[in-house]
């Protein structure tokens, strides 16, 4: 290639070569220069990958010549390395090892299986070799498990690669064994991984030592939190290798009762002797053998009188980390059905979650202040291990949860009662979560109530007692935290941070809480002047006021507040529709306040987020979609009446709309398009059965000309989207009572009679049961039929002509017209009541006098011919309200 | 690819037909079952309660794989059984006792019974799940309707406190009651119930209100099928005719049918016997007395397909997607061939319940059962770490301090060793004193 050899871009595949070489000569250190710049090698590691350079990938246009030129380049790559791993100096070899690694999952399919043998040899040495800086040891697990991750993508070669792979297990092992790095350890039991599920056959001679080995470094210590992790993780894999159920269950087994040995000997004292009877007896049934503890006999013995000398803290360490291990095997797939032990599983959970430090009466005299303090350092940790399997449980079960449900409802209610930390509320949150989601509807019945209250009491307050204050006391916790945060930072960030130190540090919170609550409610009732019903506009005037709250309010971290906001999302999802009433009206309230004070406090938290730091993941701006997701849930869940917060709530949408390219634009988008729906709501019939029926059977011409949109009134067939979805209108019509023509006592009366009337399409839908009052209820029917169009009509002709066409027929093509209007507020025929009196509502002033006294004559007269035989009010196809209608019929 | 199956109530095997090619597939044998009395569990196999002779004090309850015509599990339950159903995924069964009113809840991997209640006075007729599986909705042949929480029925405290343990009752139906639906949106749904007193009844599940009934003329419905979208609703007749009716509907008073009713279509064939609702294609599926299976376009209610199942009536159609269960199907025979059964199916259902304590275990397949996850490679990862490390060597701020502390600590030492050199010098020159005023008293 000569200097003015040039390609003609840098898709030409011309360019690799060239640049290969160059990189080559250039950049990879060899046996006789230096190594001395680490930045060169990830430039050419960079360029490698970008580039594909070592792909040899060509189609049949390009010049042989180039393929040649690249694919002796190539060779001479792999060369060099070939010549730095057999170099003497620590440094070249590594960098030769790692450039191996790449290599192995950059080239080309071909040349990989030409000369993988080899380069498995070569690492293989490195493996085995005693010697050998970390670096090197570390470099070599890597490069091994990518060759054998390259290897699972060619099926043929199962065989030989499994042979292969054999020869590797043993080498890790003592790796295993016998280093004390931590880097070390974690490139073997990634390689280890590697093999369990990539070549399971290499696995079964060394299926025990390879347990006994992972157990002993888990049970013995001396390993960081992460470490422990990943030693949970590849034992939970192990049983991959074999497939079969029982080696899943031997190993629960095994794990579990390691734990119990440890929550055996740390729990001393502290818990009823039952709990831990139960979680035994379920360990071990009656009548079989336990399995061989966890790492082998001698040294599970050698093990426990270790940990039995060191502190609580390691026990700590292990059960967390076994229990982690628990999680990973209940959530890594698995090639057939498990018997998974829920109930020994909950049974454990509720044995950690039973035990909060404080001693049982009888048990004093046997535990000291120091030991009780060890354990309640600890205890924390533990909690939140039990929860995350608490979590993973639910998680599990899936729709098979049903036996069980009722026991997990009883472990997370006992525990919103008492607890208190900050990331322990998140875990039960999140597992009340999953749980509302996975029993599905019937939580709805008072359970989920119960959950509502439970989700909801325990951020606040335990000495409130009815739902409502305690639901007022959170609207009033959420919201006054945020504006307290603005403010903390306006003044004074040291105070701040001690703050949050506290609220991150208040251990066995009950008493720190009800100490923390207590100063919360004087200054709530303050706000509140006295008043019971909690409306949005002295929340948003408080929200205003807020910058004035007292300052020694703890903190609530982001994360919490989302938990919350997540499982009230959730309880609404689930159970919104179902006896909601307690509850409803007040977290309806309580999100909306949330999610206006998340507009206005964002920028402020966000400061803080960034103070924090320890905090990442949760930033006010996930708190505001936190909340969105949630004022969307509570929107959609209506379904009698219209959200009596849907106009501040759209505001907000469209407000989010506008940060475009935001999470919260687009999920604000989401909720708008949502929204929509509720807005203009539709009945989709499959086919046009009016339509179709009626040209064919009955007759029914003119309605085919209405769908049409030429209607023989001229009915604007607009009106109908334009009433709807005009809430101002609404505002509007309550503001201005006095400027429609209707004198105010007639218009009261009015509004009875348009909810009557608008109720009756409901009534026409309920069918009364006596078809001989049907018939002789005719006229009256047909009354009815013409009074929903005229409270949709906005001309007087229109009532007119109906008046003087009062033909079966044309009331048939009322029906028609405004066929939409009972079906048009849900699409799931839930249209309540209370939405078309919203309705009617919303139309009215566009009345004429005239049009609404026909409105109340025909509404008289259908009092008259329903009256007879419509005594019960006419059920609603979703809500009825017997005491509103009573009232109307007086 | 969609399925229709099909059984009578005289003994002639479940029809089993491609719904849109039209072939018909495998014919299972030995089937004679009740109404409702036929489900596909999760797919996976086919199950189906049987009436053989009315007066026998057992019945049983028949499996069938889906690639063999043979029965292969026979569960004999306490009772004989007539309707039942299955969840979604096939882990429950629910069983309505031919005699006693009590419904029978299994598990099907296991087949452990885990619960068995009194739900009616008279026969359970029908039974089903709603959509996310919580709730079971059974008519009986006294007329009720009752809403069941499972989750209550599984909650012993709770039932115990409780006085009854359905969520509602509906007893507004005055005969038999033929058939139930209900419809989708959780706890907003409609429940849709039939009944021998010609009527059809609409109800709230959030408030378990009466919102709708629906008179027929001087027929007869046996069974229903919702629109997907609740529109309207379709009502197999005694009298050969479906009739639609209005739900989320304008409904047009006048016609020769009645409130609510929007029309029917009819083929003139004799009653029908079952209907069922393909997805795929808006299709209705009919079976008759006269044992034809006649698939409606719904768009155009005409006949698109017949299938000739038998002599006598068909009771019951299913429609099944079947496209998953050839993957599943094989992982489950291959998982289930080590077994010793060397049967694809579950083992058979218990007859008694085996205690009052919550089953110890639950089978599952965890993580999806064996999926293959993409290959991680980490000697990237790895060498970029190593490489950071390397750089960093020297100049961050731990090694820093590091220095610092040890300078710190050499001054130390070097201030210690001054001490003590000093104390060595004092001592020496202590003792050299002492030495010499010795000597010097010695002289």
């Amino acid at each position: 290639m000569s200097t003015f050899d040039c390609f003609s871009n840098m898709y030409d595949v011309a360019l690799k070569p060239r640049l290969l070489r160059t990189l080559i000569r250039d950049h990879v250190p060899d046996e006789k220069h230096p190594f001395s710049n680490t930045l060169e090698i990830s430039r050419v590691i960079s360029l490698v990958k970008t580039h594909r350079l070592l792909s040899e990938s060509v189609n049949q246009f390009v010049d042989p010549k180039v393929v040649e030129a690249w694919k002796s380049n190539v060779t001479s790559w792999v060369e060099r390395i070939l010549s730095l791993l057999s170099s003497n100096s620590p440094d070249k070899c590594w960098v030769g090892i790692s450039l191996l690694g790449v290599t192995c999952t950059e080239c080309s399919s071909d040349r990989f299986l030409e000369s993988y043998s080899v380069w498995f040899q070569k690492l293989l040495s490195f493996l085995q070799s005693t010697e050998g800086s970390h670096l090197v040891r570390v470099a070599s697990c890597a490069s091994m498990s990518d060759l054998f991750g390259r290897l699972t993508v060619f099926p043929k070669l199962k065989k030989d690669a499994s042979s292969c792979a054999v020869k590797v297990i043993q080498p890790v092992l003592k790796m295993l064994h016998d280093d004390y790095s931590e880097l070390i350890w974690e490139g073997a039991l990634h390689l280890l991984c590697t093999m369990i599920t990539s070549f399971p056959f290499s696995i079964q001679r060394h299926y025990d030592s390879i347990e006994s080995a992972i157990g002993l470094k888990l049970l013995s210590g001396g390993c960081s939190r992460s470490m422990l992790k990943k030693l949970a993780h590849c034992l939970a894999l192990l049983p991959k290798s074999r497939g079969d159920e029982e080696s899943w269950t031997v190993l629960m087994q095994k794990i579990l009762i390691a734990i119990n040995d440890h929550l055996n000997f740390a729990f001393q004292g502290l818990e009823e002797e039952t709990m831990r009877k139960v979680v035994t007896g379920l360990l071990v049934p009656p009548g079989r053998q336990p399995p061989p503890p966890l790492a082998g006999f001698i040294l599970a013995e050698e093990v426990t009188n270790k940990a039995i000398k060191r502190s609580e803290q390691l026990l700590m360490s292990n059960v967390s980390a076994l229990m982690f291990g628990c999680c990973t095997m209940l959530t890594e797939s698995y090639p057939v059905k498990i018997n998974v032990p829920a109930r020994l599983l909950l049974a454990l959970v509720e044995r950690i979650l039973m035990v909060d430090g404080s001693l049982p009466q009888m048990s004093l005299p046997f535990m000291t202040a120091i030991q009780q303090e060890n354990i309640c350092s600890e205890l924390p940790v533990l909690h939140l291990c039990s929860l995350e399997l608490l979590t993973t449980i639910t998680k599990v079960l899936g729709r098979q949860i049903l036996p069980h449900a009722a026991s997990i409802l009883r472990i997370i209610t006992m525990y919103f009662k008492t607890c208190a930390l900050p990331e322990l509320r998140i875990k039960v949150y999140s597992a009340a979560r999953i749980l509302l989601m996975s029993v599905g509807v019937e939580g709805e019945s008072q359970c989920n109530g119960k959950v509502a209250c439970l989700v909801i009491r325990k951020s606040w307050i335990q000495i409130v007692e009815t739902v409502s204050s305690l639901i007022r006391n959170i609207i009033n916790y959420l919201r006054g935290m945020a504006s307290c945060l603005a403010q903390e930072i306006v003044n004074n960030a040291s105070a701040d941070l001690s703050n949050i130190e506290k609220s991150g540090g208040t251990v066995n919170g009950l008493n720190s809480n009800a100490s923390t609550g207590a100063p919360l409610l004087p200054s709530h009732r303050k706000r509140k002047h006295s008043s019971t019903t909690s409306s949005l506009q002295e929340h948003d005037e408080g929200g205003g006021l807020g910058v004035e709250y007292p300052k020694n309010r703890l903190l609530t971290p982001i994360s919490l507040r989302i938990a919350a906001l997540e499982a009230l999302e959730a309880l609404i999802t689930v159970a919104g529709a179902l006896r909601s009433e307690r509850w409803r009206s007040q977290v309806d309230n309580l999100l909306i306040v949330v999610a206006i004070d998340s507009f206005k406090e964002g920028s402020a938290i966000e400061e803080i987020g960034l103070f924090l730091l320890n905090e990442p993941a949760a930033t006010a701006t996930d708190l505001q979609l936190a909340a969105l997701h949630a004022l969307l849930a509570s929107f959609l869940s209506f379904n009698r009446v219209r959200p009596p917060y849907l106009a501040q709530g759209l505001k907000l949408f469209h407000r989010g709309k506008q940060q475009t390219g935001t999470k919260l634009a687009e999920f604000c988008a989401h909720a708008l398009l949502t929204l929509e729906v509720l807005i203009h709501p539709r009945a989709l019939p499959l086919g046009d059965y009016n339509h179709t029926f009626g040209e064919a059977q009955r007759n029914l011409p003119d309605e085919y000309t209405w769908r049409n949109n030429s209607t023989t009134f001229g009915l604007p067939q607009v009106g109908n989207d334009t009433l709807n979805t005009d809430d101002d209108l609404f505002a509007r019509w309550m503001g201005n009572d006095n400027e429609v023509d209707v004198p105010l006592a007639k218009n009261t009366k009015y509004t009875e009679d348009a909810s009557e009337v608008a109720t009756f399409p409901d009534a026409e839908m309920t069918a009364v049961e006596d078809e001989n009052i049907l018939n002789s209820d005719q006229p009256g029917d047909s009354a009815v039929q013409f009074q929903e169009p005229i409270s949709f009509t906005t001309s007087i002709p229109v009532a007119e002509a109906r008046d003087s066409v009062a033909t079966t027929k044309i009331v048939s093509e009322r029906i028609v017209s405004d066929g939409t209007m009972p079906d048009s507020e849900d699409n799931h025929m839930e249209s309540g009541r209370g939405i078309s009196v919203n309705k009617a509502f919303q139309s009215s002033p566009l009345q004429t006098t005239e049009g609404s006294t026909i409105v109340h004559e025909y509404a008289l007269t259908l009092n008259h011919g329903s009256s007879l035989d419509n005594e019960d009010p006419f059920p609603d196809i979703v809500d009825e309200d017997p005491d509103d209608s009573g009232s109307e019929e007086a | 690819m969609e399925v229709i199956l099909a059984s009578s109530s005289v003994d002639s095997g479940i029809g089993c037909w491609d719904l849109h090619t039209g072939s018909e597939l495998l014919r299972y044998k030995s089937c004679s079952s009740p109404s409702h009395g036929l489900v596909s569990i999760g797919s996976r196999f086919i199950a189906s309660s049987q009436i053989r002779d009315p007066s026998a004090s057992s019945g049983s309850l028949l499996y069938w794989s889906w690639n063999k015509p043979q029965v292969e599990v026979k569960n004999f339950p306490a009772e004989p059984i007539k309707p039942i159903a299955a969840n979604q995924s096939g882990t429950y069964i629910a069983a309505g006792g031919a005699y006693s009113g009590d419904i029978y809840f299994w598990e099907v991997d296991t087949g452990r019974l885990l619960k068995k209640w009194r739900a009616h006075y008279r026969p359970v007729t029908c039974l089903i799940f709603n959509e996310d599986e919580s709730l079971l909705i059974t008519g009986s042949e006294d007329g009720c309707v009752r809403v069941w929480d499972l989750f209550m029925i599984f909650d012993e405290l709770r039932s115990q406190e409780a006085g009854n343990l359905y969520m509602h009752s509906f007893s507004e139906h005055t005969l038999r009651v033929t058939d139930v639906a209900i419809g989708n949106g959780g706890a907003s749904a409609i429940i849709v119930s039939a009944s021998e007193d010609w009527t059809c009844k609409v109800w709230s599940l959030a408030t378990g209100a009466l919102l709708r009934n629906i008179v027929f003329p001087e027929v007869v419905i046996d069974n229903i099928v919702l629109d997907p979208a609740e529109h309207v609703f379709y009502a197999g007749g005694r009298n050969g005719k479906i009739y639609i009716a209005a739900l989320n509907t304008e409904s047009i008073p006048t016609n020769n049918y009645g409130k609510h009713i929007l029309g029917s279509f009819s083929n003139q064939s004799k009653a029908v016997t079952c209907l069922a609702y393909g997805t795929t294609g808006d299709l209705l599926i009919s079976g008759a007395e006269d044992g034809i299976v006649r698939v409606w376009d719904l768009r155009t209610r005409n006949i698109v397909r017949v299938f000739k199942h038998a002599k006598g009536p068909i009771n019951n159609i299913i429609v099944v997607r079947r496209e998953l269960d050839s993957s599943n199907q094989m992982s489950f025979n291959a998982q289930t061939n080590s077994r010793k059964h060397g049967s694809s199916l579950p083992p058979p259902l218990e007859k008694y319940p085996t205690g009052s304590e919550p089953s110890d275990t639950v089978l599952v397949s965890l993580g999806g059962g064996g999926r293959h996850e993409d290959v991680k490679y980490v000697s990237h990862d790895v060498l970029m770490n190593s490489l950071k490390e390397l750089q960093n060597q020297g100049s961050t701020a731990a090694s820093e301090m590091e220095m610092e502390k040890l300078k710190h600590d050499s001054q130390r030492s070097i201030q210690m060793v001054n001490q003590w050199k000093k104390m060595y010098e004092n001592l020496h020159e202590f003792c050299v004193k002492e030495l010499f005023d010795g000597s010097k008293q010695q002289t």
